[in-house]
């Protein structure tokens, strides 16, 4: 059985000569299906970086990504929008949802472009992240949490493999993370769906099953945790 | 704060295409208003300079008695009166034959009403008294020099003169005819000055006798018309032609009055547009700098300051297209000047500095450009410096279309299709701009091009239903039944009928109006007549339409018809009018007519209307015909005085459609970079504040082509709801446009084929998917990776 995820003497670099960053150098991680991993490290540390290769919305310079099967050095731009369409779910820590679409509408948006069975699943989605009476409110409407779950329940309609998340916490409360990561927590308990979440919240790495350190573009360690803790109990 | 003027200047790079779309448009706002309005104040120059220099007649008398010119010249403000003949008789020159007109002059010096203006040879002298002075157009079109000849009909037989020179008029600036006649055919009708031993020769019934009146420079103008023509009704006057109304100034009135109206609505859309453009950028600019307009304010930087800054964007953008629209309108406008004077043979070119015009120009698109920044400037002012350094924006209100209101079951279109039905509610602002830059265009369209339908239309009509003659024949010899016959047997020639046409001054209760009368046979089929009937009436007469506002006509009205050339005047009822597009005529069953003038005071004999000054032969040809050849063999006939190709103004528009669409051509560009400046600037804002978003569904695997395909689906939308108001509006204006130049000398009721509406809206369309085209390429280079984490602005 292929890993969720495994990078391969990743590296990405930005710019040429003087300007030139290196964000990214020789990066090898491998994520199994079904865990949740949180990537931690200090804002430069390339994580974001890392989960762009991953998520394929930039290509790197060196070295390999394979997710799903697939070499995503091999994929054209085509390519590329497919398997972020099947196999990825992203959640940002601005959400970016439209405005003018209800919760309902908006998760529906993507579930379209799955199949046509994308309206019935769409309302199980929001349900199962709370916002079963919520669906026809419109983002500006919900509170920052609540467009969050939205947000996640726009990752999750199309039943991807893996989730990343970029701070998902990042502008929200402390009572309304919490209940964020718990149902970051949950959605691996169904299958073998693995979540990647990147913080630089330390503290989130409690709950984690894996846990990749990086720090100027290197994994500094990889270490996995055998009793991750539940969300609420970790100390914020 | 230089500081800040750096910003500005990196804030209008950052989104130079968008500014640069804005002051395109003020710069041809400003161009179209400094050309036409400094073309329409050289022109007015020109014709004045002409006119005074010439001693153009304010008023001329045709048919008074031989009181009215001591009359006249007591009256208050009248500083010249000279009195003068006129016939209007065919001409020969060489092998063609044409409407001539010949005008009395006195020999060896220059009259002091109405001079003409030698362009070669000499002026008329006493020991060639039957020389000719060739007027200008007439000269040109048959190459005439001096020593030239030209044959005039003189009752049945051709007299020659020698041409002694050639002139410009200023009667004859534009060479009409008539009022009624006022575009004849280039080599159809020209006009030679003569002296009076040549008018001496030709018929009493083809001579006016006119008296031609100067006024002093102070006179009242508008009382020594009314008491001029008072005198010359009580002497009897068959016409009293104003300088406003001699045929050739009003016409030429009326293409100023159309540079005059381009200066006002062309440069005025453009404007609208141009502010409606300045307005969402800087909404924007302001909207997307609201954290860094909080930190200024945190630091120090006064409201004061702030609102300064904002407000220097419009007025940098509107000096900037003032300025160049101002050079290259007045430029422009001097180019138009040059050739349209050149064109018409307007001997004096003044092209002045007027000084209104780049005041004028600067001051509208300054005035633009600062108006449409007030509102975003006073947005920035008024920013709470806490609430904007925090960067975050107001949520928007999301809510169903009002399309999905209205119709419920939309709501369960595709959800990517119920975001680009939401799309364009969700600015409402920046919609209407949309929206407006699309209607704005659509009016400059369908102005330019609704005239020109209508010309077309105009034309269509009056020489496929009304004048269906091809020809008119001038014969020698009486029109009788066997002249008419003779003519009719000419192979190529279907029918051919005597029309009588004679010069008549028509009385009714606001006035009198002088034009042509006309009668054909009760069965003609060579005039088409659009009374209910479909033919002439049994008694009475059918006056073109303008006459009832012209002299206060209404059907069943009475009115007193003089023919000044046959010294004979009757009353008849109008019996209906006609709405025909070239002329105000008056027309008489043929029949009814001889009845009439069998009642006057002094009876006319039997057979008076087949002189051959008075009646012609109207003839139809054969369908497919060789139209040249038949009018040669009528030409070759031995009776045959003249043969006219009516249908030649038809063929001449026609080979000039060409240039007419050109300018449509160039409108539809003008129109198309109007409204693209704004659809391009609302949609370059759009994908600015939906980036997030965007790059979240690319994220999500939403293909490139889908995604510009709900771009493109939303400015579509948009366009679409801007192109029926478009429509309307525009063809509201058109109509007024048109209406505008409608007088007794042409009706221009707006025809504007469907067509023409079909065309604009997907024109309208095309600029649409055109305009998108920018925002789609940044959306395709959306850096989808840095996107999604920023919040949106």
């Amino acid at each position: 059985m292929h890993p969720a995820v495994k990078t391969t003497d990743l590296t990405k670099t930005y710019g040429e000569g003087e300007t030139e960053v290196r964000a990214l150098r020789g990066v090898s991680i491998e994520i199994p299906r079904g865990e949740l991993a949180v990537l931690l490290g200090p804002s430069g540390s390339g994580k974001t970086t890392l989960l762009n290769q991953i998520g394929a919305l930039e290509s790197p310079t060196a070295g390999s990504v394979e997710a799903e099967g697939l070499d995503l050095n091999s994929l054209d731009d085509k390519g590329r929008t497919a398997y972020r369409l099947h196999s990825i779910g992203f959640v940002f820590q601005f959400y970016n949802l439209v405005p003018t679409l209800t919760a309902r509408e908006n998760v529906a948006l993507i579930a379209e472009l799955v199949d046509s069975d994308g309206l019935e699943r769409t309302e199980a989605v929001l349900a199962r992240v709370g916002l079963a009476d919520r669906m026809d409110h419109f983002p500006g409407q919900l509170s920052g949490g609540e467009q969050q779950r939205v947000s996640i329940a726009r990752g999750l309609v199309k039943d991807p493999p893996l989730m990343l998340c970029d701070e998902p916490t990042g502008s929200l409360d402390v009572e309304s993370g919490v209940a964020i990561l718990e149902l970051l927590r949950e959605v691996t308990r169904d299958g073998d769906r693995s979540v990647l979440i990147v913080t630089h919240n330390a503290v989130t790495a409690k709950m984690a099953d894996r846990v990749i350190r990086l720090r100027d573009g290197q994994v500094m360690s990889q270490e996995t945790n055998p009793s991750p803790a539940d969300p609420e109990q970790l100390d914020w | 704060m230089s500081y800040l003027s750096t910003k500005r200047r990196r804030d209008m790079g950052r989104q130079r295409w968008q500014f640069l779309a804005v002051f395109v448009t003020i710069t041809l706002g400003v161009m179209l208003f400094a050309a036409s309005y400094d073309a329409f104040l050289n022109l007015e120059s020109s014709y004045s300079g002409t006119y005074e220099r010439l001693g153009f007649a304010d008023v001329t008398v045709t048919g008074a008695d031989d009181t009215f010119p001591a009359a006249a010249a007591s009256i208050e403000g009248v500083a010249t009166v000279e009195v003068r003949r006129t016939a209007d008789v065919p001409f020969r020159i060489g092998a063609d034959v044409l409407h001539g007109r010949l005008v009395g002059m006195p020999p060896d010096q220059q009259p002091l009403v109405n001079e003409i203006d030698m362009t070669s040879g000499t002026y008329l002298a006493s020991d060639t008294p039957n020389g000719l002075v060739a007027e200008e157009h007439l000269a040109e079109y048959f190459a005439l020099a001096p020593g030239d000849r030209i044959e005039v009909l003189a009752g049945t037989t051709w007299s020659e003169g020698p041409v002694v020179g050639t002139a410009i008029s200023s009667e004859y600036l534009w060479p009409a005819e008539s009022r009624q006649n006022f575009f004849p055919p280039p080599g159809t009708f020209g006009v030679a000055f003569v002296s009076e031993d040549l008018l001496a020769a030709v018929p009493a019934t083809a001579v006016a006798d006119q008296t031609v009146i100067r006024y002093a420079p102070d006179a009242d103008r508008v009382a020594t018309d009314a008491a001029v023509e008072r005198a010359a009704n009580a002497a009897g006057a068959a016409d009293v032609t104003t300088q406003a109304d001699q045929p050739s100034n009003a016409g030429l009135k009326l293409d100023l009055q159309g540079f005059e109206e381009m200066a006002i609505m062309f440069p005025a859309l453009f404007l609208l547009a141009a502010g409606m453009a300045t307005f969402i950028i800087l909404t924007r600019v302001v909207y997307s700098q609201r954290p860094q307009i909080g930190t200024l304010m945190a630091s120090g930087v006064s409201r004061r300051l702030i609102t300064r800054h904002y407000l220097s964007y419009g007025l940098i953008l509107g000096f900037a297209g003032a300025v160049t629209g101002v050079i290259l309108g007045m430029l422009l406008g001097w180019a138009i000047t040059g050739l349209y004077t050149d064109a018409l043979g307007i001997p004096d070119t003044v092209r002045g500095l007027h000084w209104i015009t780049p005041i004028v120009g600067l001051l509208f698109g300054i005035a633009v450009g600062t108006l449409a920044a007030l509102a975003p400037t006073r947005a920035a002012s008024r920013l709470s410096p806490a609430e904007a350094m925090r960067g975050e924006t107001p949520t928007q209100d999301g809510r169903p279309s009002l399309a999905e209101r209205l119709v419920p079951p939309l709501r369960k279109l595709p959800v990517r299709w119920l975001m680009v039905l939401r799309g364009v509610g969700r600015n409402r602002r920046r919609s209407l701009s949309t929206i407006l830059g699309v209607v704005l265009a659509l009016t400059l369209v369908l102005a330019s091009w609704g005239m020109i339908d209508t010309v077309v239309n105009l034309l269509d009509r009056n020489f496929n239903e009304i004048a269906l003659e091809d020809a008119d024949v001038f014969l020698t010899v009486p029109v009788d039944r066997d002249a008419v016959a003779a003519v009719a047997s000419i192979p190529g020639v279907q029918r051919a009928e005597p029309v009588v046409s004679l010069a008549v001054s028509a009385r009714g209760p606001d006035g009198s109006y002088g034009s042509q009368l006309e009668a054909y046979a009760a069965d003609t089929a060579v005039h088409g007549f659009d009374t209910p009937e479909g033919h002439l009436p049994d008694t009475g007469v059918v006056a073109g339409k303008a006459l009832e506002s012209e002299i206060g006509l209404s059907v069943g009205d009475t009115v007193a018809l003089s023919l000044p050339t046959l010294g004979a005047s009757f009353s008849t009822t109008i019996a209906g009018f006609v709405d025909e597009p070239l002329g105000t005529r008056i027309y008489m069953e043929r029949a009814a007519l001889e009845r009439a003038l069998a009642t006057t005071e002094t009876p006319l004999p039997t057979g008076t209307l087949e002189d051959p000054s008075i009646s012609l032969v109207k003839a139809i040809f054969d369908d497919d015909v060789d139209r040249t050849a038949v009018l040669d063999t009528i030409e070759s006939q031995k009776v045959t005085a003249a043969v006219i190709d009516s249908r030649g103004l038809y063929e001449m528009f026609q080979d000039f459609l060409g240039f007419f669409y050109a300018f449509v051509g160039i409108m539809l560009i003008f129109g198309g970079v109007m409204a693209f400046a704004l659809i391009f600037n609302t949609i370059s804002v759009n994908v600015a504040e939906r980036k997030g978003e965007y790059a979240t569904m690319r994220a999500n695997g939403l293909s490139q082509r889908r995604l510009a395909s709900l771009i493109t689906g939303e400015n579509l939308l948009l366009t679409a709801l801007g192109i029926l108001p478009g429509l309307i509006v525009g063809y509201a204006v058109a109509t007024v446009f048109m209406q505008s130049y409608s007088s007794d000398m042409f009706t221009f009721e707006l025809d504007m084929n469907w067509t023409t509406l079909v065309f604009s809206a997907v024109a309208m369309l095309l600029v649409a998917l055109l305009s998108v085209v920018p925002a789609i390429r940044t959306v395709r280079h959306l850096d989808i990776a840095s996107v999604v984490r920023e919040r949106s602005t």
